[in-house]
């Protein structure tokens, strides 16, 4: 049998748009078009069932899609069939206001035909694997009322057999029982009940005289008033039916509905006052369903024939209970009972022809869906939506985002970490997979990971930074942020990690520019003292003994120079000065000028004693020719690591004493500190 | 027999003078494959849709909505247009039409004036093109 092609609304105001998709569409897909909301929503509800998907368009005179997607909303056709958008209007705010209005997709124009169909096939096929899901439960749950229903009215039959009742006596109680409490549950919505729990109670119901089966048949069929005796005897089968389900805790699965018949069976013959049986219970603190059996029971009673009496009219029956003549009852359910009362024979009538329709399987269904662990469809979608704004955002926003779930053991990453870094969209099986991630190394990598799983749920997110080469071909500098996310057991896991991965080069550029500007001299770009010092005193400690020289260095007069010559002079001679240093240490060696005209040099790593003698001289005779103009000469004074000294302050303090010898001696020369102390 | 009906194709093809789909649109700058491509369909479609083209009214409207100044129509007449222009891979009524949209949107009304003229000649020059193509009435 072939099957039918499924049917698809287009709405649109402009002929052309519709002949578009229709044309794409019409091999696939039967075809309905309408021009503006109002049509479409006539249509709509004209033949609900049959449309699979709906195209709609937003700018329409009379009525727009927003307007046409509220209304659905409102009448609960959204649940039944999808909407996509087809609109020209793709900002940002009208995506999202149509998805917020329940959209189940959006398609762009100009339209392609391969997305068009595509987009509606895959909507067409979840709405339809919904609709199934809850079909199928609601099939299931069918199942199982009747099943309960068919054993109960087995057991029923049986006593109703022995009390030669006749009328269906069980059947009608488990239909008033339903009625009235349906009735309740829409009265009085503080007794919190359930389509669940009417189904459970109805069906408990049909247990109430079950202990009659103790009772001799001879006080069971008396056609006459029982004596004392005999009444004591019959008032039994209350508390007796309960022993015997309470008995069967162990034999059953005794869920609710077991435990509503105990409790209806106990106390069915309990009234509101107190002057029932068997407890004397009184007020609420009689069970509701075995309170309303008990007003079921009566009602039946009145209006069946029995062995004692003819069946009475359903207006007597009311009234004899209205006043009282077979005993109190809870004001709230004669309430109930009056406001349904012209139509209860009716119902009774209606419901004991249709038994396996006993109960609204589609609500039951509904309320099973609802709890706590099976999501509500209004859940589902809320979920949907929020990923999809997720995942459009993220498109939009500039940055890299990484999703890893660890369940799944799934990596991905948004789609301009492949367009910037050539990472891959996703990685299945991850850990076994890290050499996929060529960005970083793998050192760098599992360190990464071992940071990642020292996280906490308090302490949950880190930050790394890297030095990254990207699509292009140029390096730069990345940040890649890092947050756990944490499940809620009692000793809690980590079952995803989001975050990004953002440029940070030109961030990191300056600051490493900055950085260098507090290390330096801004006239001469050596070092200045306090990051000399420190730069001294980090080779000192890696030194080992490996001999080096350290240079006190001063400019003869240079405060008469400066003077006699101008400012700029003096400039001029201090960056020759700081040139000519330059020109004769090595990379790893230090050079500052630490204030004024004064200076340090130290030199490391130097093979021996002798060797740093050669290396001063040669630095002394490279400041011979400094200036063209004047002549300029410097002083030095030089103590040596480890010879004279192992730290920065000693040799620091020796320098500078050789120094001041040398001025003494009379300037233009350098001084060891070792000849003079 | 002879080949007498030979003459009678070759004095039907010369008849036909009309441009076809691909001049109309190597005129205007577009691949007329890539259109027929994202739609799908076949040529004969795609001339069916411009046949209708012809017949639009949302040039007109936006004409008058310009001159009484009414800018939410001019934005609707737009923004129609851009949409069927878009579909139809014709590029460049799209572009301006979508500045005009956002024109509007973002209160920009003097601009107006000066992009519809724009529009107006693009517009000009599409209906002229096609004004040339052989339909298949």
């Amino acid at each position: 049998m072939k099957k039918e092609k499924a049917l698809i609304l287009i709405v649109d105001d402009q002929e052309m748009n519709r002949a578009l998709l229709s044309d794409m569409l019409e091999d696939d897909y039967r075809i309905m078009e309408a021009a503006d909301g109002l049509e479409a929503i006539e249509l709509m509800e004209a033949k609900t069932t049959q449309i699979a998907c709906i195209l709609l368009d937003v700018r329409m005179p009379n009525m727009d899609g927003f307007e046409v997607l509220t209304r659905m909303k409102r009448g609960h056709l959204l649940e039944q069939i999808p909407v996509i958008m087809i609109s020209n209007d793709d900002s940002p705010q009208s995506v999202e206001k149509s998805y917020s209005l329940g959209a189940a997709d959006y398609i762009n124009r100009p339209f392609n035909n391969y997305i068009v169909k595509k987009r509606v096939e895959n909507t067409i096929f979840l709405y339809q694997k919904t609709k199934t899901l809850t079909e199928l439960v609601a099939e299931q749950v069918a199942e199982k009322e009747k099943n309960n229903a068919n054993m109960i009215t087995v057991l029923s039959a049986i006593v109703e057999f022995r009390n030669g009742e006749s009328g269906n006596h069980t059947l009608k109680i488990r239909i008033i029982t339903e009625i009235l409490l349906e009735c309740i549950m829409r009265k009085y919505p503080q007794y919190e009940l359930t389509y669940s729990a009417i189904a459970d109670m109805s069906n408990a119901a049909a247990l109430h005289d079950i202990g009659k089966i103790t009772i001799p048949e001879e006080i069971l069929n008396k056609p006459g008033k029982l004596t004392t005796e005999e009444f004591a005897i019959m008032k039994t089968h209350s508390a007796v039916g309960a022993d015997m389900l309470d008995k069967m805790r162990d034999l059953v699965e005794y869920n609710n509905m077991f435990e509503y018949a105990r409790q209806i069976c106990r106390w069915h013959h309990e009234r509101w006052d107190g002057r029932g049986y068997p407890d004397g219970l009184s007020g609420a603190a009689i069970p509701l369903c075995a309170q309303v059996v008990a007003l079921a029971d009566v009602y039946d009673a009145l209006t069946s024939e029995r062995v004692y009496k003819p069946p009475f009219s359903h207006e007597t029956a009311l009234n004899m209970i209205y006043n009282g003549e077979c005993g109190q009852f809870n004001p709230q359910l004669l309430e109930a009972l009056k406001e349904i009362g012209n139509t209860l024979q009716d119902k009774i009538m209606q419901n004991s022809l249709h038994q396996d329709k006993l109960f609204d399987t589609q609500e039951i269904s509904n309320e099973i869906l609802v709890k706590k662990d099976v999501l509500s469809e209004r859940t589902i979608s809320l979920i949907e939506e929020e990923r999809t704004k997720y995942q459009f955002l993220a498109a939009l926003s500039n940055e890299i985002i990484i999703d890893y779930d660890v369940s799944t053991d799934i990596i991905t990453f948004s789609e301009k970490g492949f367009t910037e870094l050539g990472l891959p969209l996703s990685v299945e099986h991850f850990k076994d997979n890290l050499d996929k991630i060529k960005l970083i190394s793998k050192e760098e990598l599992s360190d990464l990971f071992e940071k990642v799983h020292a996280t906490t749920p308090m302490m949950s997110i880190i930050r790394e930074q890297y030095e990254i080469v990207q699509q292009n071909g140029e390096s730069a500098w990345f940040e890649v942020i890092l947050r756990s996310m944490w499940t809620r057991d009692i000793v809690p896991g980590i079952k995803s990690v989001i975050g990004k991965i953002m440029n940070i080069n030109e961030q990191k550029v300056e600051i490493q520019r900055l950085e260098s500007l507090v290390e330096r001299d801004t006239l001469t770009h050596l070092y200045n003292r306090i990051s000399a010092q420190r730069r001294i005193e980090h080779i000192l400690k890696a030194a080992n003994g490996k001999t080096g020289i350290y240079i006190f260095l001063d400019i003869d007069n240079f405060k008469h120079l400066n003077d006699k010559n101008g400012h700029i002079f003096g400039d001029r001679v201090l960056l020759r000065i700081a040139e000519i240093i330059s020109n004769n240490i090595r990379i790893e060696d230090v050079a500052a000028r630490i204030g004024g005209d004064e200076f340090i040099i130290f030199i490391r790593d130097i093979a021996s004693e002798d060797v740093a003698v050669n290396q001063i001289e040669r630095i002394y005779n490279a400041f011979e020719n400094i200036m063209e103009e004047q002549k300029i000469t410097v002083s030095m004074g030089v103590s040596i690591y480890p010879a004279d000294g192992t730290g920065f302050a000693e040799l620091t303090d020796y320098a500078d004493k050789a120094l001041y010898e040398a001025k003494n001696r009379g300037r233009d020369q350098y001084i060891f500190y070792r000849d003079i102390s | 027999m002879g080949i007498w009906w030979a003459n009678y194709i070759v004095t039907k093809e010369m008849e036909s003078e009309g441009m076809e789909l691909t001049e109309f649109y190597n005129a205007i700058n577009v691949d007329v494959n890539v259109v027929i491509g994202r739609l799908g369909l076949t040529e004969r479609h795609l001339k069916k849709y411009l046949g209708k083209f012809r017949n639009n009214q949302e040039f007109n409207k936006m004409s008058k909505a310009v001159e009484e100044k009414d800018y939410t129509n001019v934005e609707w007449a737009a923004h129609t247009l851009k949409g069927v222009a878009s579909n139809l891979g014709l590029n460049l009524l799209q572009g301006t039409c979508q500045q005009m949209v956002d024109s509007v949107r973002s209160g920009n009304t003097d601009e107006i004036e000066a992009l519809y003229k724009i529009v107006a000649v693009d517009y000009e020059k599409v209906m002229g093109l096609l004004a040339q193509v052989e339909f298949d009435e």
